[in-house]
């Protein structure tokens, strides 16, 4: 049976309770939503493939749910428990296609995924691959194709398996917009079949979907060898033109279009090297999509294009001559891996077992403890059924939490046991960790090389500290940021050797804006490398200069401990989990509490005792490890902070497993932990913190979230200093 | 281009482990493993950066890089050689392949959009 045979009513029940199983090319994607559009949208453009429930497990699950925001109706989209931004209710067809075409570009680890158009020739199993940007004219030529007779296999994604680089077909509808949608409708009335129109307002034009033919249907799934690399270029006017494009254009702009090309690493560049080896590519400048099909068909040279089926990759890793006398470059040394099991997460599993006694825990949420537990003894985890996984997989990447947990699974030995399709998921978690990390090393190395004729300790803070140190329990752990914590007295020195060293302040920042930063925050305006894109935040201080509780930083920038190996510093133990702890409560970034949450715990109780500074010696060797509770307690009431530590800590305590002595958090806070539950602190970051249902967001969530991010209240100098209005407005405008 | 600020200027390349792909008569594809990266550069490129990997490292003064490609290129070493090499180095050092003696800042580069 296939959908377009279902009653809509019953389509649409279905799709606001259990779900749809929809399989596109080699992903299985659940879609969930009580929205009409979407039932309508289904039924149309997915009318010929079969009608089912969702499989046992999902590559993608989506939901799209109705919500309003400052009064006006839009779509929250949700993909494997991660909470995308709103859409404007007008184009929530367009948001169920572009998150699709997201998830292909994200998803696989093993795939090489091409912005592109791809169809195959008529009457053959080779197929044209168009790559191009939005705008360039691909899909209305894969739409021209497809109603020409070509099999269409994607309108946005060409998706390349890395062994044998064919292109898979994926049975999706294409994309039309404006004077396309009005050209297609035109030309093919009675065969075309357009779903619902939305309107895109920049640029002012109309969206719809075509849905694809039974034909484009049938071979969804199937892989086809590529013909010719094609890059459309469409003209107001003129005689369609074909043009041969040299391999180191090809190549260039695969590597351009190739989304998800550099996670891939080096298997990504030997699939790259291979396909523009083999595969010509052209140049196509057109004005009428009809006349463009023509001159593909007749094109004797795409036809006659044939990919060998299987190729070695290492014997495209020679280096080649330039010329008769230059040197041979050392090669084929740095072929990234998935990490082997040992020597990752060993002081995870090493980590004592949640003491805690659940019954003294508040709302324990049950598949946190699964995840929590998976966290600490991953090997329990193989109990697990496809189905639970189904569960636990959006959870744990939700709150930020999967690549840890798949970098735990990897190092236990019951991996094999895992399901392929969960080792799948979990192996792409670790590779997109092994990009973050090597994308972070290699900042700092260039951050190092701009500060090489700086004499002064720079700390390393948070995520990127963590990686430089290589605390084994940081394996997997993401980073976007670069953080640096410097002495007030080189501030400008230090800053000034990253701009010269070419770091740029973010274009989008006002010189009100970077006025603010210096004047009302802890950091400078951010800046990054203009080519390598990842954002440094030199910070003078831990808490903004607008927090009423904000110090100097001065001690801790003396306490910090080198890093071996690394000019970097890191804080001191103790300073750590402060800073851990006041970031989580008093700067607004609480955005990944149950991740920060997390690293709090696995700082005090996985921190070995090597690199504890020597200044302390009152180590408690319990249950706790080496961490010295002493020494936290008189840090935080140093810097006046103990009520917001202790908060934090209690959270970590209830949720995280941490295991904190009953009188750390009546020594800081002054109130027994029972008591510390009912304050109004604990109870928003709770509640902010712990995703709860299957949406995993509610509407007290979100206010929760908001509140906390606006914690505390700045002094009254902030409010009463222009720029900050100028900030807050033009945040609003931006809003 | 200074000449004094050529002779002073030393470089040296950043990853050892750089793999390099021929894809025409002058078209090369390298792939830099310390950064996941790839570029596409022409026979001199190449070759300069090739020479720099060689010396594992080490510094190498601008100049006498420059003289020994052009001289293994079988080229002249004239001014404009001298500025087109200058400004390919400049061109590797922002995409992070080499870098500067630690202290010594880069110039400008021509044209920046081409390769961001």
């Amino acid at each position: 049976m296939i959908i377009g045979q279902v009653p809509f009513r019953e389509l649409r029940e279905q799709l606001r309770h259990r779900g749809l199983g929809l399989q596109f090319g080699p992903y299985e994607f659940r879609l969930q939503s009580p929205i009409k559009q979407i039932a309508e949208a289904v039924s149309i453009l997915y009318a010929d493939h079969p009608w089912r429930s969702p499989a046992e497990f999902s590559d993608f699950r989506l939901y799209f749910d109705p919500t309003i925001e400052l009064g006006v109706r839009k779509v929250v989209a949700t993909v494997n428990g991660e909470i995308w931004h709103t859409w404007p209710r007008r184009l929530t067809v367009a948001a169920l296609e572009w998150i699709c075409s997201w998830c292909f570009f994200r998803g696989g680890g093993a795939r090489l995924a091409v912005h592109a158009a791809a169809a195959t020739l008529p009457g053959s199993d080779r197929a044209v691959v168009f790559p191009g940007s939005s705008g360039a004219g691909k899909s209305t030529l894969a739409s021209t194709l497809m109603m020409s007779g070509w099999g269409l296999l994607s309108d946005e994604i060409a998706l390349f398996d890395l062994a044998e680089c064919k292109v898979t077909a994926l049975g999706r509808p294409t994309i039309l917009k404006g004077e396309s949608l009005s050209m297609m409708t035109d030309r093919y009335c009675d065969q075309a079949v357009i779903g619902p129109v939305g309107k895109m307002r920049n640029p002012s034009c109309r969206i719809a979907h075509l849905r694809p033919l039974p034909a484009a249907v049938e071979i969804c799934g199937q892989s086809f060898s590529p013909a010719a690399f094609v890059f459309p270029k469409r003209l107001t006017q003129g005689k369609p033109i074909l043009e041969p494009v040299s391999p180191g254009v090809a190549f260039s702009r695969l590597c351009q279009f190739g989304i998800n090309y550099r996670m891939l690493g080096r298997a990504g560049y030997d699939a790259a090297i291979n396909l523009v080896r083999h595969v010509p590519a052209y140049q196509l400048t057109y004005s009428d999509a009809g006349e463009a099909e023509r001159l593909l068909r007749d094109c004797s040279e795409i036809a006659a294009t044939v990919l060998p089926a299987t190729r070695n990759p290492a014997s495209l890793a020679t280096t080649t001559k330039i010329s008769q006398h230059t040197t041979l470059l050392q090669t084929g040394a740095a072929t990234p891996t998935v990490r082997a099991a040992s020597g990752r997460g060993d002081k995870t599993a090493d980590n004592p077992s949640v003491v805690t006694d659940p019954a003294d825990t508040v709302g324990v949420n049950t598949p946190l403890a699964s995840l929590v537990e998976g966290l600490v003894n991953p090997i329990r985890l193989q109990l697990l059924s496809l189905s639970q996984w189904d569960h636990l997989i959006p959870l744990a990447n939700h709150v930020q939490l999967l690549p840890q947990l798949a970098v735990a699974l990897s190092a236990c030995h019951g991996w094999n046991r895992f399901d392929p399709r969960v080792q799948s998921c979990l192996k792409h978690q670790i590779q997109q960790s092994d990009f973050n990390r090597n994308r972070i090393q290699f900042e700092l190395r260039q951050i190092n090389q701009a500060l090489a004729a700086i004499d002064c300790p720079v700390v390393l803070l948070k995520g990127a500290a963590y990686i430089q140190a290589a605390f084994p329990w940081a394996f997997g752990r993401r980073t976007a940021d670069v953080d640096l914590l410097v002495s007030e007295r080189v501030l400008g020195v230090v800053e000034a050797a990253l701009v010269e060293a070419g770091y740029e302040i973010n274009a989008d920042l006002s010189k009100a804006d970077c006025r603010y930063y210096r004047r009302w925050l802890h950091e400078l305006p951010p800046v990054r490398h203009p080519y390598r894109s990842v954002e440094v935040d030199l910070h003078f201080r831990l808490l903004p200069m607008f927090d009423t509780k904000s110090f100097a930083t001065e001690s801790l920038v003396d306490r910090a401990v080198k890093i071996t190996g690394s000019r970097f510093s890191i804080l001191d133990p103790i300073d750590r989990v402060l800073h851990s702890a006041i970031n989580l409560a008093r700067t607004g970034e609480f955005n990944r509490p149950l991740r920060d949450l997390w690293d709090l715990r696995c700082l005090i109780e996985a921190t070995p005792p090597g690199i504890m500074s020597p200044s302390h010696s009152n180590y408690r060797d319990a249950q706790t490890g080496y961490f010295d509770w002493d020494e936290l307690i008189s840090r935080t009431h140093s810097f006046r902070l103990g009520y917001a530590v202790g908060t934090v800590l209690l959270l970590a305590s209830d949720y995280i497993g941490l295991t904190v002595p009953p009188e750390v958090c009546k020594a800081m806070t002054g109130h027994h932990a029972s008591r510390l539950r009912r304050r109004t602190l604990y109870r928003l970051m709770s509640t902010a913190a712990i995703p709860r249902g299957m949406r995993m967001q509610s509407r007290s969530r979100r206010m929760a979230t908001w509140t906390v991010a606006h914690y505390p209240l700045p002094r009254l100098g902030t409010w009463l200093d222009p720029l900050t209005w100028t900030k807050r407005l033009s945040f609003t405008r931006e809003s | 281009m200074d000449q004094m600020d050529m002779v002073e200027r030393q470089w040296r390349a950043v990853c050892q482990s750089i793999v390099l792909d021929s894809l025409g008569e002058n078209e090369y594809a390298i792939y830099h493993a310390d950064y996941w990266d790839s570029a596409v550069l022409n026979a001199v490129d190449a070759c300069l950066l090739q020479a720099l990997v060689a010396r594992s490292g080490d510094l190498v003064p601008e100049e006498l890089l420059v003289k020994r490609v052009a001289s293994e290129l079988c080229l002249s070493p004239d001014p404009s050689f001298y500025r087109y090499s200058h400004q390919a180095l400049l061109q590797m050092a922002f995409i992070g392949l080499i870098q500067l003696k630690a202290g010594q800042i880069e110039s400008k580069i021509d044209n920046l959009d081409s390769i961001r």
